[in-house]
């Protein structure tokens, strides 16, 4: 058929090609050379090639708020990153060892998942609202704290963690809930004869023979928590005082958001953070995939 | 030669992590566990429908209980005043738009790529598997939006995410590779021209593929929040999920009304998923793990 089929291969293949090239291969590349201008945003203003003055800006007279970024942006990275996979591992765990109600369980961790970045952030805004918040009431019952979780400098970027966390504990659980149920049972009889208690099991069997789960999760909340930042957006916008501000809320703040928007100099800051995604992803790929080789 | 039958029982008694099911005090643990999970995930979506049902000044007064009296008028109420009937045809548009528009352009497209018919299939291929990995421009999407007068409109936004392409061309002609192409052999003897092929007798095998692919564009297209934000600053164009923020923004005090609001906005989703969930969970963890 391809051979007597003449031009038609190519143009049916033309719409997804054009749209693709047109509105995601052309951008993604053309971030780097609106790093290099003062383009503004605002349609029919000129764009000024500047060099790399938007990078010297991000070392000397953005400098604190470029350490405040990254700082934040670490402490979210980390923190989701471990916590989210280290419980999600454990769920699935227990999911997988087949109790009664598993599937109703796993369909009400996933629902967040579908819900979306909107209705599970404003869903935490009202249940962190200082005035009836059921989060505030009990953190004032039990240790006599009134907290404005979300208003306050210390504890902002902890309650979008939260959120976070709890937003995307599903989709590592079904992740790693497929990769345990790919572990043949012959494994866990074998361990059983020698006397593999259910832990020892789990630590020595279980996670090892999981490890292309744990790179694919791990990689994903790494990823998905430097570039992404729609829940941030939805709760904090990266506030208080930029105490949420991520590299990733950082890039639509200063393009489009804030009062002086510089969609150039955001460029750059999307240049570091495209490299920083680009560098971790390769080391935890060798890291990771070296482990997966061992074993 | 073992037979078939006598691995089963080895694997239906699959023991070892199941060994909880038969220790007592463990299994306890592990179910309260569950139900401690379960209440952490249930506690906030039951408060906001709670909310949702109550006068403001309960609210006010204890908004951490049961609503009394049980106040329809709070979803009437948001409704109107957040002009949710625009945003709801929009999103309604937008999805429609967006899933069969998608799954259109990528299964004409994976179709000669999967079968090889054109000159460097491989490379498209590799060309269209890249956007799985690099990050969108969103900058430069601004720009050319703007450049070509598709920003704030409707058709722009559509494009848009007609572009996001990368993962139905991946999983479809992955999906496409499965099918033996003794069919397409027979179809070209006859004549058939090679739209109207893919289109008559492709599409319909690949049934279960664009069914999962287009309940993940769906969900998607519905839950989009930073894509309207910045690319569709108008009321009249705005999709729910930014309505619902426009709404949140413009009465953040109003409790009461945000949470029907919300509910409002969850409830296709929330139906979509009771009905389909098996291939939602499905489709988009595989969809993470093959990308």
């Amino acid at each position: 058929m391809g051979r007597t089929a003449g031009i038609w291969p190519y143009v049916c293949l033309a719409p997804a090609l054009i749209v693709f090239t047109a509105l995601e291969i052309v951008p993604a590349f053309a971030t780097i050379i609106f790093s290099l201008t003062d383009y503004t945003g605002l349609p029919g203003a000129p764009i000024n090639w500047v060099g790399l003055e938007n990078y010297t800006s991000l070392l000397t007279g953005q400098r604190t708020f470029m350490l405040r970024a990254l700082g934040v942006t670490a402490i979210f990275s980390l923190t989701v990153t471990i916590v989210q996979n280290g419980v999600a591992v454990l769920i699935a765990w227990l999911l997988n060892a087949k109790l009664r109600g598993e599937i109703a369980v796993r369909s009400i961790v996933f629902l967040p998942v579908v819900l979306g970045a909107t209705i599970n952030g404003l869903t935490w805004y009202v249940m962190f609202n200082p005035i009836g918040g059921p989060v505030t009431l009990a953190l004032n019952e039990l240790f006599g704290i009134r907290a404005n979780l979300l208003g306050s400098v210390t504890t902002a970027l902890w309650a979008v963690i939260w959120v976070q966390i709890w937003a995307n504990l599903g989709f590592s659980m079904m992740v790693f809930l497929a990769g345990m149920q790919a572990i043949p049972a012959e494994v866990y009889e074998a361990g059983k004869i020698d006397g593999t208690g259910p832990w020892s099991a789990f630590r020595h069997l279980t996670i090892p023979l999981l490890a292309p789960s744990i790179t694919i999760n791990v990689l994903l909340a790494i990823i998905g928590t430097i570039t992404g930042f729609e829940l941030i957006f939805v709760l904090t916008g990266g506030g208080p005082a930029l105490a949420s501000q991520t590299l990733g809320i950082w890039v639509v703040n200063q393009a489009f958001f804030t009062g002086s928007r510089l969609p150039g100099f955001a460029s750059a800051i999307a240049m570091v953070q495209f490299v920083l995604v680009f560098a971790i992803a390769l080391v935890m790929q060798y890291y990771l995939r070296r482990r997966e080789a061992v074993l | 030669m073992i037979r078939q039958d006598e691995i089963r029982p080895a694997v239906a008694a699959r023991p070892a992590t199941g060994a909880l099911v038969r220790i007592k005090p463990g299994a306890i643990g592990g179910y309260l566990i569950l139900a401690l999970l379960a209440l952490l995930y249930l506690v906030p979506l039951c408060f906001v429908l709670f909310v949702s049902l109550m006068s403001s000044r309960q609210f006010a007064l204890n908004a951490a209980s049961f609503p009394d009296p049980i106040l329809w008028s709070n979803y009437p109420d948001a409704w109107v005043k957040g002009s949710f009937g625009i945003y709801l045809v929009n999103s309604l548009t937008y999805t429609v738009a967006i899933v069969f528009g998608s799954l259109i352009i990528a299964t004409l497209a994976a179709f000669p790529i999967a079968r090889g018919h054109l000159r460097g299939s491989n490379y498209y291929y590799l060309l269209f598997l890249s956007g799985i990995l690099i990050p969108a421009g969103i900058i430069p999407q601004f720009f050319i939006m703007q450049q070509l007068g598709i920003y704030d409109t409707r058709l722009g936004y559509i494009l848009l995410w007609w572009s996001r392409i990368a993962l139905p061309i991946f999983i479809i002609t992955g999906f496409i590779k499965t099918i033996p192409a003794e069919l397409d052999d027979a179809a070209a003897m006859d004549g058939c021209p090679y739209v109207q092929y893919i289109l008559q007798i492709v599409v319909p095998l690949l049934k279960p593929a664009l069914s999962v692919v287009g309940l993940i564009l769906a969900i998607r297209t519905w839950n989009d929040i930073i894509g309207p934000v910045i690319f569709l600053p108008s009321r009249a164009v705005k999709p729910i999920s930014a309505g619902l923020l426009q709404f949140f923004a413009e009465n953040t005090a109003e409790f009461t009304l945000i949470a029907a609001a919300i509910a409002i906005t969850a409830s296709p989703l929330l139906l979509l998923y009771i009905f389909t969930q098996r291939y939602i969970i499905a489709g988009m963890t595989s969809g993470a793990l093959k990308g």
